[in-house]
């Protein structure tokens, strides 16, 4: 009995020890995370960016949805087409300029993360352009009966929710 | 031209997925074999009787 | 407690894998030709990524295995230092090159996904690097177990560094929130309902539990296979 309860004392004794290295490691590692949140963000909003403008040689990236009727694409002599087009997160706007072939997914109102310089206020010049996609899957019946309806523009917003397809279809028709 | 390079991706990921999971079952199911052979040709070279109660029979004792 | 350590005595074990091990591998397979010939050719395309949604059906199940192995090698690590739980360790030798499996695939067709749609095979953004970081907890648990003579400090090491490795669990889940990533939010969320469309869900809800009866029949395989060669190792050493 004796050598049964010192048993169970020790495997009581072990769990508060590993407990407490849990819980000091869990809130190191929480405020490690917490301080170095700013460069754990994989992009920065354009209204961020006009926060606190960066060096005009630091290379950044920009998040954003892109604006309804601002892609402008011009053709080179080379073939590579020269885009244009406006990032906006809702509060405020940022021109990118990019040089290069754009990925499928990109259209206006996507949200795309652009890599590059901010070589001036609201004129982003991009190296690289990835397209973000959310996390709506829509088949795309439902995306084109939708459109056709004039229920939802996707250049205007994100789709609308997922439980409420069905409805929406049905009463276009 | 686009939809075939799209239906590579695909392939190319239910492609890996499924010779993944063949070879992690095909090597489980070798190495089972080969455990369990082995063990009934060592049973038969050192016969235990199935009422001893040898710890060598179950080596996974707690240990304390 | 004393109930748990009988069920999961490993001669009770035994019996249950001589049942368990054959269910899981039936149903699973079945289940899991369903879900993926389901998601390559009844499920509808997405609007906007096309065909390439269909790597979905594997990347996603992968990504929630990976997460519960490692779940279940922190719980195995508990139980080994704690209760010094013989099976525990066993389970954890065996459960760790499934989990790394699972990680591996989910970080390849991640990839495979990412070239088409985003328009890169990789970013360094939190929840790409944070699932790499468990790809490495995996490989370094796999090694850690395996890497010393006195086996019984190896199973320390290694349950010390599953349960240390747990945090980057929740880290995973919630990068998506917390920070600004490329990665998408989760569309599927024990809260909120799902943001995809139902042909689009069953099927990725079948081959997830299909890959799950995949993965415990492949588990239970392994750990049988351990449990003989330990019994044919212990009959080794007494017969000399």
């Amino acid at each position: 009995m004796v050598v049964r309860s010192s048993l169970l004392r020790r495997k009581a004794g072990r769990f508060w020890i590993i407990l407490a290295c849990f819980i000091c490691f869990g809130s190191a590692i929480g405020l490690i995370l917490n301080a170095f949140s700013s460069n754990i963000v994989f992009f920065m909003t354009p209204s961020q960016l006009s926060a606190h403008t960066p060096q005009p040689t630091q290379t950044i990236r920009l998040g954003g949805m892109v604006v309804a009727g601002s892609l402008h694409t011009t053709h080179q002599d080379d073939g590579t087409p020269d885009i244009l087009f406006d990032i906006t997160d809702g509060q405020a706007a940022m021109t990118v300029h990019y040089h290069g072939i754009l990925p499928d997914l990109f259209r206006e109102g996507q949200s795309v993360v652009a890599l590059g310089r901010l070589k001036a206020p609201h004129n982003f010049i991009a190296s690289e352009v990835l397209a973000k996609h959310d996390e709506t899957y829509m088949p795309k019946e439902i995306a084109d009966e939708l459109q056709r309806t004039g229920k939802w523009d996707p250049r205007f917003g994100p789709p609308p929710n997922a439980s409420s397809w069905n409805s929406m279809i049905k009463k276009g028709q | 031209m686009h939809f075939t390079s799209q239906w590579g991706y695909v392939i190319a990921s239910y492609g890996l997925a499924l010779c993944g999971l063949c070879g992690l079952t095909l090597q489980s199911i070798i190495r089972l074999r080969r455990a369990q052979r082995r063990l009934a040709t060592l049973q038969q070279l050192h016969p235990v009787s199935p009422t001893s109660q040898e710890p060598a029979l179950n080596p996974l004792h707690v240990e304390e | 407690m004393k109930h748990i350590h009988h069920y999961l005595s490993p001669a009770n074990f035994l019996q249950i894998t001589r049942w368990a091990t054959p269910l899981c591998a039936i149903c699973g397979s079945g289940i899991l030709s369903i879900g993926l010939i389901a998601g390559l050719c009844l499920a509808p395309p997405d609007w906007q990524q096309g065909e390439t949604v269909r790597i979905m059906y594997i990347h996603v199940p992968m990504a929630w295995l990976a997460s519960a192995c490692y779940a279940l090698l922190a719980i195995c690590g508990l139980c080994s230092l704690i209760w010094r739980h013989p099976l525990a360790n066993i389970i954890a030798i065996e459960a760790g090159p499934l989990g790394a499996y699972a990680t591996a695939l989910c970080l390849i067709t991640g990839s495979l996904w990412g070239k088409p749609s985003w328009g890169t095979w990789w970013v360094w953004d939190a929840r790409l690097t944070s699932m790499l970081v468990l790809f490495f907890l995996y490989l370094g648990h796999i090694l850690i177990i395996r890497a010393f003579d006195d086996p019984i400090r190896g199973h320390r090491a290694a349950a010390l560094l599953s349960l240390v490795g747990i945090i980057d669990l929740p880290i995973i889940k919630f990068s998506v929130q917390w920070w600004n990533t490329l990665h998408q939010p989760a569309s599927i969320t024990l809260t909120g309902t799902p943001t995809m469309a139902f042909s689009m869900l069953w099927p990725l809800l079948t081959s997830a539990v299909g890959f799950t009866l995949i993965g415990l029949a492949l588990l239970c395989s392994r750990i049988k296979a351990a449990l003989l060669e330990r019994r044919s190792y212990s009959l080794i050493l007494r017969g000399e």
